[in-house]
């Protein structure tokens, strides 16, 4: 055991000065209230086991995995200590001192990295439904299933139609649960990306490698993103798309996750990819349709779109750029909806609180659509709209675009 | 003392999952906002009243001390465990029981987040003045313990002037309770008030009434500059002469105009010696006519400058850079002490200058920010621990700081309390007879002394 994932950080670990700011923007904290669920806790204990006072045990575990990765600790810290990158390391010191445990090595290894298995395991989860087999699921079970919310009848790639163009060329990266969960996004961006005059190339991806990061499983999140660059460098063009928050997150820190190795393709890629509603409100200058939506609209940050990607402005522009929006500004826009990926099946409890804050801001806009740009969010958030009753249509921002256009 | 055994005894009591002894989360509550460092033996999170009163009888019995604890943000050492201690995580008890619209008055529980209160109580029209500025994590059983106060409290007045009532769970696990919902109350001794500070060191307080006030309508807000620290305080002063209360007088000495400026390149000016924010609230008109009374009066006292915000973007803008000030002071230094030695207002200017002065002696950075209305001093000493020799510098400047805040007539401690780190000093306060007192009545709530031991006054060993 020599700690090489959160050596790195030990200069960072004693920066802290303990000011406690951290504990005012932690969502996590907000629901708990133990300290060993806020920066400062996870900190303070990544210190102690460098120093040698604590050891990889499964209560450090369980604390490390509490943490939504949403980042609002690292961007409210006086001292700019990126505790979000602290935990991963730890959790990667986990994996490779202890291993992955049987679930999630099935999950990361097998199914998570071969596309071909990821759509084999949730046509057969359709199937089951279709057949009500769900319900002779154990409870524990059930309420992790409830957290998908209704299957596409078919997959992003059963419906792309290729087409030839002749403008300037973009990639669009088609993240795996735009594929298998919410496929109009997906199409529906392409489309808006051609009524814009753009060529779109849509190669056969692997997944971006962000549940093996979070996970720490360091080696698979690398091979992953090795494979994606190898993918990336055949095509010439002007910009990567997509319409996920997350997986552009995770392509934008390739360069950090192949820190130890030649950078130099990790990061000309990086420096491409962009957000969707970033590329046509900066780039393309954004042309809404004429067909007046009279909706009602506001508007969640996914935190990777926001503390990792940085867009902001770009949706809420395009949004408030609509014909027939009356766009609302919810209170605490920016806080975490409590998905985080796998943080809702793992931490089912802690989860509902601060996803019960995120309904209740969401019902108080008086909204009738909830834009999010990010489709992990956006399970979370109609899982939400289902449990606390509030009546919202969720939607990407493109979508909303698109119906501008009188498409749906 | 049986920590063993108190341990076994709350386990069996509350419950194992309200006892945390895991090494884990012992190192979790070692520490606050401060820079000392102790771990507990355990971790009593209680969620009721009776639980409170369980682990008092079980500390009593066992003689085991007791730290309790709210946000951890003591800058004093407050909150941080003696050896062999339980904490009492009262994070948990975060309920607001009732906001009473009739009485204006709030019952709250301890654990409640001092922010979230006011954001319970401005939502229907009602004002909870106390601003410390941990409000975001620092919560209401905390601010009780150390009688906090913020920027407001030199219009407002602090946490004491808005505690009605009281429920406290005594050393020994009985419950008192003191005041109630009315504003007057002269019955008895005024228990309330001396809990109120008392810093949990004799008892901890389960349920507490709080008197709100009509929430202002409306806020306005001023950057004025100067050349001199003196022409500064004199229009401070100026504008207290003729009647405007200002809710905050926010002073930023040069040092700290230029860590911020640096850092955030807000616009402050690095040539001059003093910035004032100033705020005033209250009716629209009112607030409007106060703040170009303020302008003028500014200038007339030799203001270089006055910069009035016009929108509540602008009046943000004004505040960022003062909120950044800790930010920018902590990025430019290892480790940091914010002291609060407050003198009268009279005196800010020469506090001013003699801390200055001890900069200077010791060869240390302390930028200083202040709340100029009431004398309330936050000079920030920059250092690094591990450095010993700097660490013994800065000891000896803290020492000469504390005295001269009290030869100018002020004292230790302003809003951030005694705890840990300002002990040695009571007795330069209080003198022979005023520790005594404390000692006294210190011993009559706790006998024992298992309540937060070691805080605020010592006894048995002698004053350091």
């Amino acid at each position: 055991m020599n700690n090489e994932y959160i050596k790195p950080y030990q200069d960072e670990t004693e920066r802290c000065l303990r000011c406690g700011i951290c504990l005012g923007f932690c969502p996590v904290y907000h629901a708990e209230r133990h300290e060993g669920t806020v920066a400062r806790g996870k900190i303070r204990m990544t210190r102690e086991l460098l120093e040698g006072n604590l050891q990889l045990t499964p209560r450090l575990r369980k604390f490390m995995d509490l943490c939504l990765g949403c980042q609002a600790c690292a961007e409210s810290c006086p001292n700019k200590i990126p505790t979000d990158k602290i935990v991963a390391a730890a959790r990667a010191q986990f994996v490779k001192d202890q291993g992955l445990p049987l679930v999630y090595y099935l999950a990361l290894r097998w199914g998570l990295k071969n596309p071909a298995v990821m759509e084999t395991v949730f046509a057969s989860l359709g199937l089951a439904r279709n057949l009500s087999l769900t319900k002779l699921l154990p409870h524990s079970l059930k309420e992790k299933e409830e957290i998908l919310p209704p299957l596409p009848s078919k997959t992003f790639w059963e419906q792309y139609k290729a087409k030839p163009g002749s403008g300037k060329k973009v990639a669009y990266f088609v993240g795996c649960m735009t594929n298998l969960v919410s496929p109009q996004v997906g199409l529906t961006a392409v489309r808006m990306l051609e009524a814009h005059g753009y060529e779109v190339i849509v190669p056969k991806v692997y997944c971006c490698g962000l549940p093996h990061y979070s996970s720490g499983d360091m080696d698979t999140a690398r091979e992953l993103a090795l494979k994606n660059l190898d993918i990336f460098t055949t095509y010439d063009v002007e910009a990567v798309l997509t319409d996920c928050g997350s997986c552009g997150s995770a392509l934008r820190e390739y360069p950090h996750w192949l820190k130890d190795q030649d950078q130099s393709k990790a990061q000309e890629f990086a420096g491409k990819v962009r957000d969707i509603t970033e590329f046509l409100v900066n780039d393309a200058g954004i042309k809404p349709g004429s067909l007046a939506l009279n909706r009602t609209v506001t508007y969640h940050d996914s935190c990777h779109l926001n503390r990792t990607m940085g867009v902001t402005r770009e949706p809420r522009l395009l949004l408030k750029s609509l014909p027939g929006v009356e766009y609302r500004e919810m209170i605490d826009a920016n806080r975490c909806c409590g998905g985080a990926g796998t943080f809702n099946i793992k931490n089912p409890e802690v989860s509902m609180k601060i996803l019960e804050h995120k309904m209740a801001n969401t019902k108080a806009t008086g909204a009738d659509t909830l834009a999010v740009g990010c489709p992990s969010c956006r399970m979370q958030l109609a899982l939400g709209a289902r449990k606390f009753n509030v009546p919202v249509e969720i939607l990407h921002p493109v979508e909303l675009l698109a119906m501008s256009y009188g498409q749906k | 003392m049986d920590s063993v055994n108190a341990i076994r005894k709350l386990k069996a009591s509350l419950g194992e999952h309200k006892v945390l002894t895991a090494k884990e989360d012992l190192v979790c509550y070692s520490y606050d906002s401060s820079p000392y460092i102790c771990q507990p033996l355990a971790v009593a999170v209680p969620e009721k009243r009776e639980d409170v009163q369980a682990i008092l009888k079980i500390a009593s019995k066992y003689q085991t001390p007791v730290i309790p604890r709210g946000g951890g943000t003591s800058l004093a050492g407050g909150s941080v465990p003696s050896e062999g201690s339980i904490v009492i995580d009262m994070s948990r008890m975060n309920r607001i029981l009732e906001i009473d619209t009739k009485n204006l008055v709030a019952v709250v529980q301890p654990g409640v987040i001092t922010a979230d209160l006011h954001r319970a109580v401005e939502a229907q029209g009602l004002f909870y003045p106390p601003d410390p500025q941990s409000m975001n994590m620092c919560t209401i059983g905390g601010n009780i313990a150390t009688n906090a106060g913020g920027p407001r409290c030199f219009k407002y007045g602090v946490t004491k002037d808005y505690v009605l009532g009281l429920e406290i769970v005594l050393a020994d696990g009985r419950v008192l309770r003191t005041g109630g919902k009315t504003i007057k109350n002269v019955s008895g001794y005024d228990l309330t008030r001396l809990f109120v500070g008392s810093e949990g060191t004799l008892g901890i307080v389960t349920e507490i009434i709080l008197r709100l006030i009509p929430l202002p309508q409306a806020k306005r807000t001023a950057l004025a500059i100067f050349n001199t620290l003196e022409e500064g305080a004199a229009a401070v002063a100026g504008i207290i002469e003729r009647r405007i209360v200002p809710t905050t007088l926010e002073l930023m000495d040069q040092d700290n105009l230029v860590l911020i400026e640096n850092a955030k390149h807000v616009g402050f000016p690095t040539d001059v010696e003093a910035a004032i924010l100033i705020e005033v609230d209250g009716k629209p008109r009112e607030v409007d006519e106060d703040i170009s009374r303020i302008e003028e009066i500014c200038k007339e006292f030799g203001g270089r400058e006055v910069r009035i915000a016009q929108t509540p973007e602008e009046a943000a803008a004004l505040w960022a850079g003062r909120k950044a000030s800790f930010g920018c002071l902590t990025q430019s230094t290892r480790s940091i002490f914010t002291e609060d030695a407050t003198v009268p207002r009279s005196e800010l200017v020469n506090a001013v200058r003699e801390f200055k002065a001890l900069g200077k002696k010791y060869n240390l950075r302390i930028p200083m920010l202040g709340h100029t209305g009431d004398g309330n001093l936050h000079p920030s000493i920059l250092f690094d621990e591990r450095d010993s020799e700097e660490v013994a510098r800065v000891e000896k400047c803290i020492d000469e700081m504390f005295a001269i805040a009290l030869k100018l007539g002020g004292t230790l401690s302003g809003e951030h309390g005694i705890g840990i780190a300002k002990r040695k000093y009571i007795p330069w306060e209080f003198g022979e007879t005023g520790v005594e007192v404390l000692q006294n009545i210190k011993k009559a709530f706790d006998p024992l002394n298992i309540l937060n031991p070691g805080k605020v006054v010592l006894l048995g060993e002698d004053h350091e």
